[in-house]
C-alpha cells in the first residue's frame, strides 16, 4: 500500500489538527454538561469539518463538507456532464460509493472515483490524527 | 453546525497564516461564515500549486499560464528543430522557425480540454520529461502538434468550425520516411500534415528507444483526453502504419488566433486555454470510428486508469480484479474508514469531560495573565510538533495548556448540534 508521507500538500495535517483541536476546545466548556451523543456528534462534526478545511477548497468533497455549493469556476467537467452516468453496468455499487463520498451524487463517474481517492487519504490522515489527539489525553 | 468553528479564537498573529473571522453576532448564516473562512483558502492556494503532486492538483486555469511559459520556452526549440533536414531530432540551439518550413506555422491548434484534475499532473510531468530528454522527444511533440490540427498556411485552410476525420495512407508513409527532409516543406494539407505526421513517427520510430516509448505511454496515460490515446500508440503503430486506417476526430473550434501560441505547446498535454474543449483521439485498429464510440472509449479509459489509481490506495485491491469488486471493495473501505473516525470522536467525546474545569480554569490564569501573546507559544509547539515525526509527539502539558487557554477565552457561541 501507498505510504503517503505526512507532508502531503494535498492535506496538510498540521491545519487539520490545528484545526480541530481549536475547535474541540471551544466546545469543551459548551458540551461538557450535554449527553454523550451531542457531545460525539460536534466532535464528529468537528473532525470532518477539520479535515474539510485541510483539505482546501479545490475538492469537490470538501466543497460539499463545508457547504461551499455554489461553484464560482466555469471549467465544470467539460466532459461526461452527465452526472448519473454510471461506470458500466455497476449502478449500486456507484450509487453506494455516491452516498459514502460527500458531495457524490454531483459528480460524473470519472471524478467520483477521484473524489473518492482523495478522500479516502484525507480520512487516513485523520485519523492519525484523532489517534494521536487521543493518546495525548489517555 | 456550531458556527464558533470559523471564528477565530482571538489570536493576534497565527503561525499557520490563519485569519480570524469576524463573529457577527450570529447575524451570518453558517454556510456564508464558512464561505468566507474558506475564501482564505486563496492563500493555501499557491502552497497547493507549489506542492503539485500528482495525485493532488485540482485543474484550475490560472496556472496554466505558467506552466505554459515553460512550455514555450521548449517550443521554440523544437521549431527550430524542425529544421533541421538531417533528420536527427537534435536540439537545434534556438532558431526562429525559417518562413519556408511550414511546420510552426501549421501546428496550430493543440487541442485539449480541461479535465478534472490531472490536468497539471499531465502537463507537469511531460514538462519535466522534457527537460530531462530534449532532443528525443521533439519529434513527438512535433508529431502531436502537428496531427492536432489541419495546416493554415499551406494547402487547404479549414472552416473554422469542423469535425475532420483524417485518414492515413500507408504507402505514403514509407515514400515520406525515405525523403523526410524534403518532403516536409510540402505537407500542407491535412492528408500531408497526416502523412508527415506518420512520417516523423517514422523517423523516430528506429531512433525511439525503448524508454522514450514507455514514457510516451506513460506520458499519455497519465493524460485524460482522448489524446492520451494517440500517444500511446505512437511507437506501437509504427509497425502497423501500413495497412492501418486511422481516424481522426477533431472536434475544432477557432483555431486561427490559436496558432502561434500553439505552435509551441505539446498539443499531447492540456492546453492553457481554458474554454477550449476538444477530445483528440486516434482510433485504435479494428475498432469503430464512430465519435459516439470514441468517446464511450475515452471515458472507459479515463475510469479504468482512475480504478488502478484506486487500487494502490486500497488495501487488499490488487487480488480483486475487475471493477466491480473493486468497486465494493473500495466501498468497505471507506465505510471502515468512517467508522473509525466515528469510534474515535466518540472516544474523544468520552474522554473529553474528564478534564477539571474549575481548579484547571483559576490556574491557566495564574500562569497565563494575557491571553493572546501567550497562545503562540504552546501553538507554535504543538503545530511544530506534528508535522515532522509521525510517533505520537504530543506534549501533554501543551496539549492541556491549548485548553486551559480556550476556556479562558471561551465566546460562548450558541451551540448547535451539526446535522450531516
Amino acid at each position: 500500500m501507498a505510504m503517503t508521507s505526512h507532508r502531503n500538500p494535498s492535506f496538510p495535517k498540521s491545519k487539520a489538527a490545528f484545526r480541530f483541536i481549536r475547535i474541540m476546545r471551544r466546545l469543551r466548556r459548551r458540551t461538557a454538561v450535554l449527553p454523550i451523543s451531542h457531545r460525539y456528534h460536534v466532535i464528529r462534526a468537528a473532525a470532518y469539518t477539520s479535515m474539510a478545511y485541510a483539505a482546501g477548497p479545490r475538492r469537490a468533497w470538501s466543497r460539499a463538507l463545508l457547504g461551499m455549493n455554489n461553484k464560482r469556476r466555469k471549467t465544470s467537467t467539460s466532459h461526461g456532464e452527465n452526472p448519473r452516468s454510471s461506470l458500466g453496468c455497476h449502478f449500486e455499487a456507484e450509487e453506494h460509493l455516491r452516498d459514502l463520498v460527500p458531495g457524490g451524487s454531483d459528480m460524473d463517474s470519472a471524478s467520483l472515483l477521484d473524489e473518492a481517492g482523495h478522500y479516502i487519504e484525507c480520512l487516513k490522515a485523520q485519523i492519525e490524527i484523532m489517534k494521536k489527539i487521543l493518546l495525548g489525553y489517555s | 453546525m456550531d458556527k464558533a468553528y470559523f471564528i477565530d479564537g482571538g489570536i493576534s498573529s497565527n503561525p499557520l497564516h490563519l485569519e480570524a473571522v469576524p463573529w457577527n453576532g450570529g447575524k451570518e448564516s453558517y454556510l456564508d461564515q464558512g464561505l468566507r473562512v474558506v475564501e482564505r483558502f486563496s492563500h493555501f492556494d499557491s502552497s497547493f500549486s507549489s506542492g503539485i503532486s500528482p495525485s493532488s492538483v485540482g485543474g484550475d486555469a490560472f496556472l496554466l499560464p505558467e506552466i505554459m511559459g515553460k512550455e514555450q520556452g521548449f517550443g521554440s526549440q523544437f521549431v527550430g528543430a524542425s529544421d533541421d533536414s538531417s533528420g536527427k531530432m537534435n536540439l537545434a540551439p534556438l532558431a526562429l522557425p525559417p518562413p519556408g518550413s511550414g511546420f510552426g506555422e501549421r501546428a496550430s491548434m493543440a487541442k485539449y480540454s480541461l479535465l478534472g484534475d490531472r490536468s497539471f499532473k499531465g502537463m507537469n510531468m511531460n514538462n519535466v520529461e522534457l527537460g530531462q530528454r530534449s532532443p528525443i522527444p521533439v519529434g513527438n511533440v512535433k508529431l502531436s502538434r502537428i496531427c492536432s490540427s489541419p495546416s493554415l498556411n499551406h494547402g487547404g485552410s479549414l472552416p473554422e468550425k469542423q469535425i475532420t476525420t483524417q485518414i492515413r495512407r500507408g504507402s505514403r508513409i514509407l515514400s515520406a520516411s525515405e525523403g523526410k527532409s524534403r518532403k516536409l516543406p510540402r505537407l500542407s494539407s491535412n492528408d500531408d500534415s497526416s502523412v508527415s505526421e506518420q512520417m516523423q513517427r517514422a523517423e523516430t520510430g528506429p531512433k525511439n528507444s525503448n524508454e522514450t516509448n514507455s514514457k510516451d505511454r506513460k506520458a499519455c496515460k497519465r493524460d485524460e483526453d482522448g489524446s492520451l490515446s494517440f500517444k500511446c500508440q505512437e511507437g506501437s503503430n509504427l509497425k502497423l502504419l501500413k495497412p492501418e486506417e486511422t481516424a481522426k476526430i477533431q472536434i475544432s473550434s477557432d483555431e486561427k488566433p490559436n496558432r502561434d501560441s500553439n505552435e509551441k505547446q505539446k498539443t499531447n498535454q492540456k492546453p492553457p486555454e481554458p474554454p477550449k474543449d476538444y477530445i483528440h483521439v486516434r482510433a485504435r485498429r479494428g475498432q469503430a470510428t464512430d465519435s459516439h464510440s470514441l468517446a464511450e472509449r475515452v471515458r472507459r479509459e479515463k475510469i479504468s486508469e482512475r480504478m488502478k489509481l484506486l487500487q494502490d490506495l486500497v488495501p487488499g485491491c490488487n487480488k480483486v480484479t475487475g471493477k466491480a469488486s473493486m468497486l465494493d471493495e473500495i466501498i468497505n473501505y471507506v465505510q471502515s474508514l468512517q467508522r473509525q473516525v466515528e469510534f474515535l470522536s466518540m472516544k474523544l467525546a468520552s474522554v473529553n469531560p474528564g478534564l477539571d474545569f474549575n481548579s484547571e480554569n483559576r490556574v491557566a490564569k495564574e500562569i497565563y495573565p494575557s491571553n493572546s501573546p501567550s497562545l503562540h507559544r504552546p501553538l507554535d509547539s504543538f503545530t511544530h510538533s506534528i508535522p515532522p515525526t509521525q510517533a505520537p509527539s504530543f506534549n501533554e502539558d501543551d496539549l492541556q495548556s491549548i485548553v486551559i487557554m480556550g476556556f479562558a477565552q471561551d465566546h460562548s457561541p450558541a451551540f448547535n448540534p451539526h446535522s450531516t
